[in-house]
């Protein structure tokens, strides 16, 4: 079963459209990252699923319910951590944890036992003592993510999950997002701009620009759909020549190829023309990358359609029109590519 | 509730306003008056005003200068300072409890809780208008021993009469409840504590007016009166509350902020 769906999901404040048409499937037990530049659209998504404000248009469920009419029970069984949604400032950690817990009816024990855990496994265990308001960045972050698991939710929405955080503690709180999903069994909904960190914690995209959604899918399908290919790199010794169709970038001789299984005959092709071979890799491109690549390809695809429909008013009105290798003015842009 | 009692008392500032502003007008200015009047020279053929008789005709004739006057401030005006007490406390604890949390972002977080909307504002309104109702106790209470005390110094009659006793129990809730919900009425209007507390002007000025108008003579706050004054206010108090509930939605409440940092990212 689908843990969260939206179908068609529009959002409008004042008459400016921020979010477009939005199709979305989240199964249990799977991570999928909602992954953009500024002003896409993800933390509508996020507040439109968890009941914060209703849809202008289209629908959405999670877990089977609706968020705008269903908020209350809905969110017995949904974590959701906001970019800012501090805990209350006067009261210490284990405190906020107790009351928030006490708001889900949760017994004393299960309240203790489940605070510990999370707290352990956030790595802020020694916090627990001190007042919300004074933690530091990182542990409000973290905190806010307890919190938010404390219920035991079977979905989480996390609105940019890695924000004020290092790379340990990226980690620390990556790796127990990997574990809810694992062994919880949880639906992670997770919506970000560090490409980066989406890349590593979830298995799936969609990716966001403009309110609209752009290409989703796993990150070999999108690669295959934005036309991103991988790169062949190799070290070679200093003054071994160049090698034909590869360049020279960072220290590494490269090339585009197009599937991993060249890479034997790549290194076989160095190692027959007698180079002194020290390092071969196979380079995937990141999500970041492939996020460009759909950006730029609906950029091209905007661009020959307004020239198609140039060309077209020309025609009509009886004017030459100079050859060109432009698309032709048929398709529409931000059609989503690479879905599974 | 006891979350917002705890953060609303752990708060220096808001505290010393819960129990200053009270004790200034319950207790520092009776104490300053009664002084003043017990101590002021009274100058050969004073009499009292014909304007206060007429506000007090069933003491005329009866009671002395300094007396005449010590019932006349806890007749006519002391009401009115007392009255400022549930009004001042519920608008406060309101503008901490409801504007408050909404700057400092936690009624975001307790909006996605599994607590519904209107569980969430009624229990912020029972927890504001019982504060309020406490410290007016405690503000009576306070107020009572020390105009007791100035009554049997000065042998004036004592105040606490059947207008008191309205003024005390039916109005003095009413109150605290309509300021409450005045205050959380505006809570999609107003940005900061600062700038709700400012509403208290529209709260008080109407109290300073009608019993400052008595006297003019046009009329005598009869504890009938103040009996329908309790009920129509209770009456109203009732309707902003159904409708503030109503307002109290995730979708108003935090989609009202300009530019884009609450919906985009």
């Amino acid at each position: 079963m689908d843990a969260i769906t939206a179908f068609g999901l529009t959002k409008q404040y004042a008459g400016r459209t921020v979010l477009q048409g939005l199709n979305l499937q989240v199964q249990q037990g799977s991570a999928m990252a909602c992954a953009g530049w500024e002003n896409s659209g993800k933390t509508t998504l996020i507040r439109l699923l968890s009941g914060l404000c209703r849809p202008t248009a289209g629908e959405c469920a999670v877990l089977g319910m609706s968020p705008a009419f269903e908020t209350a029970k809905l969110h017995a069984r949904l974590g959701v951590v906001l970019d800012k949604a501090p805990l209350y400032s006067a009261m210490t950690l284990g405190e906020n944890l107790r009351f928030f817990a006490g708001i889900h009816n949760m017994d004393g024990n299960d309240s203790l036992e489940r605070s510990s855990f999370l707290l352990h496994r956030l790595g802020i265990w020694e916090y627990r003592d001190e007042k919300a308001g004074a933690l530091p960045t990182g542990v409000a972050r973290r905190a806010s993510l307890a919190r938010a698991l404390m219920h035991s939710p079977r979905v989480l929405l996390m609105d940019e999950a890695a924000r004020g955080l290092d790379a340990e503690t990226a980690e620390i709180v990556q790796d127990l997002l990997a574990y809810l999903v694992r062994e919880e069994g949880i639906a992670l909904l997770l919506g970000t701009r560090n490409m980066q960190y989406a890349q590593r914690v979830c298995d799936s995209f969609s990716l966001m620009q403009a309110g609209v959604l752009i290409a989703r899918g796993s990150l070999e399908s999108l690669r295959q759909g934005a036309g991103v290919r991988f790169r062949a790199a190799l070290r070679l010794g200093e003054g071994e020549g160049t090698l034909p169709g590869f360049h020279l970038e960072d220290g590494l001789w490269q090339k585009e190829i197009d599937s991993e299984n060249e890479m034997p005959a790549i290194i076989a092709q160095a190692v027959g023309q007698g180079k002194s071979l020290y390092e071969a890799k196979l380079i995937r491109p990141t999500l970041d990358e492939i996020y460009r690549a759909c950006l730029a390809g609906g950029r091209r695809r905007e661009m020959a359609y307004e020239q198609g429909t140039q060309r077209q008013e020309d025609k009509a009105a009886g004017e030459e029109t100079p050859a060109d290798g432009a698309e032709s003015g048929t398709e529409q842009p931000g059609e989503p590519r690479g879905e599974e | 509730m006891k979350k917002d009692l705890s953060s609303l008392w752990s708060r220096k500032g808001i505290r010393a306003l819960l129990v200053l502003v009270p004790l200034f007008l319950a207790v520092i200015v009776p104490i300053v008056y009664f002084t003043a009047i017990s101590l002021v020279p009274i100058a050969p053929g004073a009499r009292v005003p014909e304007g206060i008789w007429a506000l007090l005709p069933e003491y005329e004739g009866k009671l002395a200068y300094r007396q005449a006057w010590m019932e006349a401030f806890t007749t006519l005006l002391c009401p009115m300072l007392f009255l400022c007490v549930p009004l001042l406390t519920g608008a406060v604890s309101a503008a901490c409890a409801f504007i408050g949390e909404k700057e400092e972002g936690t009624l975001e977080t307790l909006m996605l809780s599994s607590m519904n909307a209107r569980s969430i504002f009624s229990a912020k309104i029972g927890c504001c208008v019982m504060l309020s109702v406490f410290l007016s106790l405690m503000a009576f209470a306070a107020f009572f021993l020390t105009v007791t005390v100035a009554d049997v110094l000065t042998g004036a009659p004592f105040f606490l009469r059947i207008d008191w006793l309205i003024t005390l129990f039916p109005l003095t809730p009413v109150m605290s409840l309509f300021s409450v919900v005045f205050i959380s009425l505006i809570i999609t209007r107003v940005h900061s504590t600062g700038e709700a507390m400012q509403t208290l002007g529209y709260l008080i000025l109407p109290i300073v007016v009608v019993y400052l108008v008595q006297f003019t003579g046009v009329f005598r706050l009869h504890w009938a009166v103040l009996l329908v004054l309790a009920a129509a206010l209770g009456a109203v108090s009732v309707i902003l509350y159904n409708i503030s509930a109503q307002n109290f939605q995730p979708e108003k409440l935090f989609v009202q902020e300009a530019g884009d940092s609450v919906y985009e990212s």
